[in-house]
């Protein structure tokens, strides 16, 4: 429960996060911490030196424009739940945050530590792709923009080289509120066992103009369930038809059996959710 | 006051330090110079130690010393089983505080090593090369038993290491039987993760030889016990102390090697050393509970009287004998497999069985939850088996009234109770006809809402001391109490029942100060120090206040006696003629004279002026031994409805009507039966260890292994009947363990109950999602109605 030996740098820009990135020893950046420090305390991970990023104001910009959310890498999950205008203009993103974890962990861990960090069963990354966030990243070639699409490559891998920075990310402020995330937990750690986000527009005579819905947990990696869309686009819904599009979007991850959930249970799971999630968002 | 403070909500005593941060615990303890342990453990669950490499450790600054299994051989004696079946044919077998040859779990320790900081320690723990020839390995106790199987100790062939049978002949029921019913039962394995994980600290002083080591004990006394002899210690020279202890469930009462190992590394440098448990290493190295594999058969007459019951239960015991391991799979399991009910002939046979697994010993309840499972879940089967409500054949079978005291085929005498009037009052507490109306409603529907029940009954309250030896357990379990006046009329009372939660800091002094009539918050309630306390055993076995607080009246009642005597002689009227109220002596029939027990007690520390055949002092101790073990019980009642599409299972409501005899503090007992009943849920819906053909823990940390969680639990409602015990001083039976005994069966009935119009009769535990919906599918392809 004591990680072995490191050193510890705080930075106060970006640049100088950078260089430290570059100089220092295996070096890694430390955000909220909530994800690195447990894995340094079983001694999972031993970097040489803790780059500390939680001064750097830059990272901590917070805004909601009229087109967009930009949400700086180091705020905090608080602060999502705190910001009211958020709450109107994106409910998905604070309807996530509030189930990750508890109070100590949402007041500590950030927005960008989730996202770098790229578990496949953090809840931010169904928000992520279903509303199709814009990442910032800055490394020593200078600006990168990546899309969600192509941010989570791996489990615990992102986009991201292990020179880079993640500064912001840039969410569209593109849908009407009818939108739901909702969760069903792993029994154990909380974690997202399924988790759906789900994103409605409806045209004016009640079909659906378009819909996004992505998944988290249930398969190796988040994705987003293409097959809901394809399914219900132009449609007036009903349930029989988010039952078959809830079927369709499942079939769009990749699963695998651990331990006593197989990868039937966990496809199943992943329908279920996206069926009531879309319920849920569609009557919002 | 006496009516006020005996069954009054009194706000926990111990609460005012515990939840302001201001507990005691042993970690908390800081001594000058002290040293860090810690234990290099196997990462196999079988294998030769071939060497072991410490040389990296010359490299780092502050590694005080390593002992290795080889060292220490024959220094430190085994590690011992403190219960010991008759007629078991149990094998003893060495477990050495460090393994030298062999180890036989994840876990094992191979080496100790002492080091100036914890962060060093932690570096040198993972400095020091241990060369080992993997062995194959077994996890499962039945696979252990076959041909061929890896062996784990050499006198112990094919890894049994007991086996037990008790019961009466019950071949003449069976063959008289309508109705067989047979069902084999997996009771999974539990890991206890009380909140506190274990610690010790030992301190050596040259000057006087003494070695004092403060643990997380749930029996210091027990501990001092094992230890001394393991340490090669005179008793005396040994202080075992338990401060604050954050929970143990039964995973505190076993002697460790952790701690042993502590004290002799304190004797050797002699400089004070700490161990502290990770969490990680409390799911790999502290006792775990159950796993059983039971067979079961009832013998039953169509309109619902059970003639039989027999069962051959398969304990996994673990790599090595715990503490009480072997007395908990026979003694508190194979006793009292007929449960509450009325049964003529029942019988046990029970093998107990060494598997490269973490050693298995009591927790929460302690053999008693398997046994009410079992019968629960028959009973259950049994009624859909000839098409009867489960709860008309409870009535039917359940001992009445008039039965008791009640002897069970396995001899034991249950002391007294009302089952049916606790099953009445659930009924109607739940309007069950309505809740039956619902539940054929909503099946209309396609939804599944089921009622489960468990009218428990339990043996606790450990108990005659006689009966202690009788059943091999190589212990007394009788208790101490003292209660000593000061001159000012405060009162310390000791006890050798040691609270690591339960709230007995105010239960006691609630129980002393109606006795004495002295204020609530005059009395300090002392436990959990061989030093201060001359004897006691401990607290399990829903012992403490049945046989504790026994000890205690006996104690204060002889206080009040001799005071008794000194106040007739200060109010100068015979002893006969004097009355006892609330706190104060008069002579009878004139409440104006009289004489507070306080200044009673000035005088006779004074002594100027006490009768002559009166020794000074105001105290009294007691050793109260029961003549017969308490017998809580109750009807447990859980309502669920099971989500088909995800296999999830929601507690609608929990109702829990219960009789452990007079309640002392309402709010205590009500806490109690939550917490139980909270960990028997996690029995049923959540928990359970799992292990790889290789050994390996797939369970080891809250990542993996479920605990229940506030999100999924109802609002658990409790009620109580009230029927003394006869036998002891306060009537009471106990309730440190009805929740987890009775809970765990009356959620799984539910759950069968729900799932029985898709034909589904039994799922292995935990009912988890995966394993509900799964059932569900396959019930479904094959046909079972929806
Ligand atoms: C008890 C507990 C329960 C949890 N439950 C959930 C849950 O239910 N759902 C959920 O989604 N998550 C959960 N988490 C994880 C939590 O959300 C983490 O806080 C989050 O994943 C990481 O954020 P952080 O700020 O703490 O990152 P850190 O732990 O500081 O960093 C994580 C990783 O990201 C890197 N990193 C951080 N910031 C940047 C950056 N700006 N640029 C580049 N790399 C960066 C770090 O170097 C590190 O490798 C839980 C955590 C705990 C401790």
């Amino acid at each position: 429960m004591i990680p072995s030996a490191f050193r510890y740098r705080r930075a106060q820009t970006v640049a100088e996060a950078l260089d430290l990135l570059r100089q220092e020893p295996e070096a890694k950046l430390l955000a909220g911490g909530q994800s690195l420090l447990p894995l340094m305390k079983l001694r999972l991970a031993r970097p040489g030196t803790l780059v500390d990023i939680s001064r750097i104001d830059e990272l901590r910009r917070f805004e909601v424009r009229p087109d967009r959310v930009v949400i700086g890498a180091m705020v905090r999950y608080h602060q999502v739940l705190a910001n009211a205008e958020l709450r109107a203009r994106l409910p998905l993103l604070p309807q996530a945050v509030a189930v990750i974890a508890d109070p100590q962990v949402r007041h500590r861990g950030t927005v960008g530590g989730s996202a770098a960090h790229a578990d496949p069963a953090s809840d931010l990354a169904a928000v992520f792709l279903a509303a199709d966030a814009e990442f910032v990243l800055q490394g020593p070639q200078g600006e990168r923009r990546v899309q969600a699409r192509d941010w989570f490559l791996g489990p615990m891998m992102s986009n991201l080289q292990p020179d880079e920075l993640l500064c912001r990310i840039e969410i569209p402020l593109a849908w009407p509120p009818h939108q739901a995330y909702l969760k069903f937990p792993h029994p154990a750690s909380g974690y997202a066992l399924a988790g759906v986000a789900a994103l409605v527009s409806r045209a004016p005579d009640g079909s659906v103009e378009d819909v996004k819905v992505a998944v988290t947990g249930a398969g190796q990696l988040p994705f987003a369930a293409q097959g809901v869309t394809a399914a219900l686009k132009g449609q007036t819904l009903s349930r029989q038809l988010m039952r078959e599009a809830a079927e369709r979007g499942a079939a769009d991850g990749t699963y695998a059996d651990d331990g006593p959930y197989s990868a039937a249970y966990r496809q199943n799971l992943a329908r279920v959710m996206i069926e009531r999630a879309l319920a849920k968002a569609s009557e919002s | 006051m006496s009516q006020a403070v005996l069954g009054a909500r009194v706000q926990r005593k111990e609460d005012a330090r515990l939840v302001r941060g201001r507990g005691r615990y042993t970690d908390d303890i800081r001594l000058p110079g002290m040293l860090y342990a810690g234990v290099v453990r196997s990462p196999y669950a079988h294998a030769r130690i071939r060497a072991i490499d410490t040389r990296a450790l010359e490299k780092l600054d502050g590694v005080v010393r390593v002992y290795t299994g080889q060292d220490l051989k024959g220094r430190l004696g085994s590690i011992p089983t403190a219960w010991i079946p008759p007629d078991s044919d149990l094998k003893t077998v060495e477990h050495p505080a460090l393994a030298y040859d062999k180890v036989r779990y994840v876990g094992d320790g191979v080496a100790l090593v002492v080091a100036t900081s914890r962060g060093v320690l932690e570096d040198a723990l993972e400095a020091i090369r241990v060369d080992y020839e993997p062995l194959p390995a077994v996890y499962d106790q039945l696979a252990a038993m076959k041909q061929g199987a890896p062996q784990l100790h050499q006198d112990a062939p094919q890894n049994v290491a007991l086996h037990w049978r008790a019961g009466t002949d019950t071949e003449d029921a069976f063959r008289r039987a309508d109705v067989v019913v047979r069902r084999t039962f997996r009771q999974q394995r539990l890991i206890p993760n009380p909140m506190e994980p274990r610690c010790a600290v030992a301190q050596y002083d040259e000057a006087t030889g003494e070695l004092t080591v403060w643990a997380t004990t749930q029996n210091p006394h027990i501990h001092r016990f094992l230890m001394a002899n393991i340490l090669g210690m005179p008793e005396h020279k040994l202080r075992v102390v338990a401060q604050d202890v954050g929970g143990g469930f039964g995973s505190k009462i076993a002697c460790y090697p952790d701690e042993v190992l502590v004290g002799y590394a304190a004797r050797d440098l002699r400089a004070p050393v700490k161990w502290t448990e990770t969490r990680s290493e409390h799911f790999l190295v502290t006792t775990h509970g159950r796993d059983h594999v039971d067979e079961v058969e009832l013998a039953g007459t169509k309109d619902g009287r059970i003639l039989a019951v027999r069962v051959r239960a398969y304990a996994n015991l673990g790599a090595y004998l715990s503490t009480a391991g072997p007395g908990v799979p026979t003694i508190l399991f194979g006793l009292i497999v007929n449960g509450a009910y009325d049964i003529e002939a029942a019988s046990s046979e029970v093998y107990g069985i060494f598997t490269n697994t973490t050693p298995v010993d009591a927790y929460r309840g302690a053999g008693r939850p398997e046994a009410t499972y079992l019968i629960e879940r028959m009973i259950d089967s049994y009624a859909r088996e000839i098409g009867m409500d489960p709860v008309e054949v409870r009535r039917r079978n359940l001992v009445k009234k008039d039965q008791f005291p009640y002897t069970n085929p396995f001899g034991l005498t249950y002391d007294s109770g009302d089952y049916h009037q606790t099953l009445d009052l659930a009924l109607k507490t739940l309007d069950y006809d309505a809740l039956r109306q619902e539940q054929a409603a909503l099946r209309q529907q396609g939804k599944y809402l089921g009622i489960g029940f468990s009218t428990y009954v339990e043996m606790c309250g450990l108990g005659p001391s006689q009966v202690a030896g009788a059943v091999g357990f190589q212990g007394g379990l009788w208790e101490s109490a003292l209660v000593r006046v000061h001159p000012t009329g405060k009162v310390t009372v000791f006890t050798g029942a040691s609270p690591h939660g339960q709230g007995e800091e105010t239960t006691f002094a609630q129980i002393v100060a109606d006795r004495l009539g002295v204020p609530l918050d005059d009395i300090e309630v002392v436990h959990g120090d061989t030093d201060r306390i001359s004897m006691g055993w401990g607290t399990y076995g829903s012992r403490t206040t049945a046989v504790g607080g026994g000890a205690l009246a006996l104690a204060a009642d002889r206080v009040v006696a001799k005071a008794k005597r000194l106040a007739a002689h200060m109010l100068e009227v015979p002893e006969a003629a004097v009355e006892f109220e609330q706190g104060r002596f008069y002579p009878e029939g004139d409440r104006r004279r009289g004489v507070s027990l306080q200044e009673v007690t000035l005088q006779a520390y004074l002594a100027w002026n006490l009768p002559s055949d009166l020794e000074p002092g105001l105290e009294a101790s007691a050793f109260y031994d029961p003549t017969n073990f308490t017998y809580p019980f109750g009807t447990h009642v859980a309502v669920v409805s099971v989500d088909a599409e995800t296999g999830e299972v929601r507690l609608l409501r929990y109702l829990a009507v219960d009789d452990c005899g007079p309640v002392i503090n309402p709010m205590i007992v009500e806490g109690q039966v939550h917490g139980g009943v909270v960990q028997g849920i996690g029995q049923a819906l959540f928990e359970g260890a799992r292990y790889d053909q290789d050994g390996q823990l797939l369970t080891a940390s809250f990542l993996d292994y479920a605990m229940p969680k506030a999100r999924s639990l109802p609002r658990l409602e409790t009620l109580h009947t009230v029927t003394p015990s006869p036998h002891n001083p306060l009537g009471v039976k106990g309730v440190g363990e009805t929740g987890t005994i009775a809970s765990t069966p009356a959620v799984v009935n539910a759950v069968m109950d729900a799932l029985s119009p898709l034909g589904i009769t039994d799922l292995p535990m935990p009912l988890s999602p995966p394993v509900v919906w799964e059932a569900i599918q396959a019930a479904r392809q094959s046909g079972g109605v929806s």
